[in-house]
């Protein structure tokens, strides 16, 4: 009897994260507005050299003028200061240890750790500004390539505005290959699919 | 049912199944202190706190008492009815004067024929405070006031929510979250469709670096004039420190202590200087800072939204539920709803609000 139970118990729970999985593999798409080929590109992988150049070309192909970053990331959290430090310090100095007084302590910790989040949201639209006047980029187009049954995601960014411009999740299928993926990728973003 | 209707639900019935005599949950008001220089209009300070008393016994099945009854229990005890608490007072005066909700505030009558209104909102064992400030006309007619500024008690006491004004469809977003790539995409997706432009703000990083827990951190929010705050009473921290400690201590418990006076008291400042350079490097294409923290299933989420350019925390509120399909894009267009709903007027009759 209990044998059924559990069967069924696991049978609900497997029917569940598939339809959870199902929702989260959803393909997506939101255009704003096209980002035309003949554009001033810079995109952004974070992938091994050979697959950066197969997108960056991908794009050349396209007649985009692409801008190179080496950039798995063109901003790094760390780079503002380290949150943690901070954190470690207090509890160490001895404070009293009761429940006010550790909450008084989040408290803080917590004022910092927001400050900290604007402060490198600040300094990455400032990074974005510059890469838009130093190079005269007018689109930063992000790609997260994944592997079969996975799902693929993108975005491009108009630095004249900041706007989010184009977004999609692609579920990958049987038989796609990175260029088949990329292509697919700018097909959309420029409003040909 | 919501954070204070809630708990007054629950006093209810728990007073209602004891031995003892039922007692209905009580809310109490403290003054509105008067901060105008013109001390004609200081005859408010207690009428103004008498007719939200009015209005919220005339909607819920709860006892009131005035700012005068207050003291009158105070006095019991030789305390009295103090113009204005720190936060840190609240919990203890809601014992002493055994209520469920205490409400206080403040007014001045301005310069320009309009009147600011602030009231904190403290329900007992929450540990939560909100604070509204209501900038509008001044009325002749006094009872226009208290609607007002009751509209917006019992939105916050039935929904969970408040919202300083509708936000236009069209208004440019800069939204932190703590979904992952695919996830805010999503979102963004819904806000997309919905002719709701989101600026680049998170979803310019290949990663994300807010999780579950950090996103918490974002709860409470402070302005000069609106905020939901938790308590902490700083004067019950106690850092060790004596002949033993050394100098090399003493420094780091200095340092500590100095950095808590910087991130605690001057953080309101620090923080618009910040929002003040984001806008500026955001060149103006950012109307809206909006925190929506979503539960680990993402079956729930909660918003906090800030409007950029008047520094002012605009928008608030707990409890989204997901219905069918996608969770995110489901609460995404709950959220897209409920902003640019009117804002609800629980005086009138068959008034559409938020849902």
């Amino acid at each position: 009897m209990n044998t059924g139970r559990y069967a069924a118990l696991a049978i609900l729970v497997f029917s569940l994260s598939i339809a959870a999985s199902c929702v989260t593999k959803q393909p997506v798409v939101g255009l704003r507005q096209r980002v035309m080929p003949g554009s001033s590109v810079a995109v952004i992988v974070d992938h091994p050299n050979n697959i950066k150049n197969l997108v960056v070309a991908r794009f050349i192909g396209k007649n985009y003028q692409v801008t190179a970053f080496n950039a798995a990331d063109i901003y790094e959290m760390k780079d503002v200061f380290d949150i943690k430090d901070f954190k470690k310090v207090s509890y160490n100095v001895g404070v009293k240890d009761d429940d006010k007084s550790l909450l008084a302590m989040e408290r803080s910790f917590d004022s910092i750790y927001k400050l900290h989040v604007y402060n490198f949201e600040l300094s990455k639209a400032e990074t974005l500004a510059q890469i838009r006047q130093k190079w005269n980029v007018r689109y930063l187009i992000l790609l997260d390539l994944k592997d079969w049954e996975d799902v693929c995601w993108g975005r491009a960014i108009s630095l004249d505005t900041f706007e989010i411009v184009w977004v999609e999740n692609y579920p990958t299928r049987f038989g796609d290959t990175p260029e088949r993926i990329v292509d697919h990728f700018i097909a959309s973003m420029s409003g040909g699919k | 049912m919501r954070r204070i209707i809630a708990p007054l639900l629950l006093f209810a019935l728990v007073a209602a199944v004891s031995d003892a005599a039922p007692r209905k949950p009580v809310v109490a008001f403290g003054y509105l202190a008067n901060e105008t220089e013109n001390a004609a209009f200081g005859f408010i300070e207690v009428i103004f706190p008498k007719s939200f008393a009015h209005s919220i016994a005339n909607r819920y099945d709860v006892e009131v008492r005035d700012p005068v009854e207050v003291d009158a229990l105070l006095k019991k005890s030789k305390q009295s009815l103090k113009k204005s608490y720190n936060y840190v007072e609240l919990p203890e005066l809601v014992d002493a004067i055994k209520a469920e909700v205490f409400i206080n505030g403040s007014y001045a009558v301005m310069k320009d024929n309009r009147i600011r209104v602030s009231l904190n909102i403290f329900t007992k064992g929450s540990n939560e405070v909100f604070t509204f400030t209501n900038v509008d006309r001044m009325e002749t007619d006094i009872s226009k006031i208290v609607d007002r500024v009751s509209v917006i008690i019992m939105n916050y006491f039935e929904e969970d929510s408040y919202r300083a004004h509708e936000i236009a469809l069209g208004s440019r977003f800069g939204i932190l979250t703590n979904l992952d790539n695919l996830e805010l995409n999503r979102l963004y997706g819904a806000f997309m469709k919905r002719n709701c432009p989101v600026a680049a703000l998170q979803g310019n990083h290949l990663r994300t670096y807010l999780g579950d827990k950090s996103i918490e951190s974002f709860k409470y929010m402070r302005t000069g004039g609106t905020s939901f705050a938790a308590i902490t009473d700083w004067r019950k921290i106690k850092l060790h420190r004596g002949t033993w400690s050394g100098p090399r201590r003493e420094r780091r418990v200095e340092l500590v202590k100095r950095v808590y006076r910087v991130f605690e008291n001057d953080y309101p400042e620090i923080k618009w200087n910040i929002l003040d350079n984001m806008e500026d490097a955001f060149r103006g294409n950012m109307d809206y800072l909006m925190i929506i923290g979503f539960s680990g299933n993402r079956n729930s989420a909660w918003v906090r939204c800030v409007d950029v350019r008047a520094k002012d925390f605009v928008w608030m509120r707990d409890g989204y539920r997901a219905g069918k399909g996608d969770p995110v894009t489901s609460i995404a267009d709950r959220i897209i709803d409920s902003m640019t709903a009117p804002v609800k007027n629980p005086f009138q009759a068959g008034a559409s609000g938020e849902k």
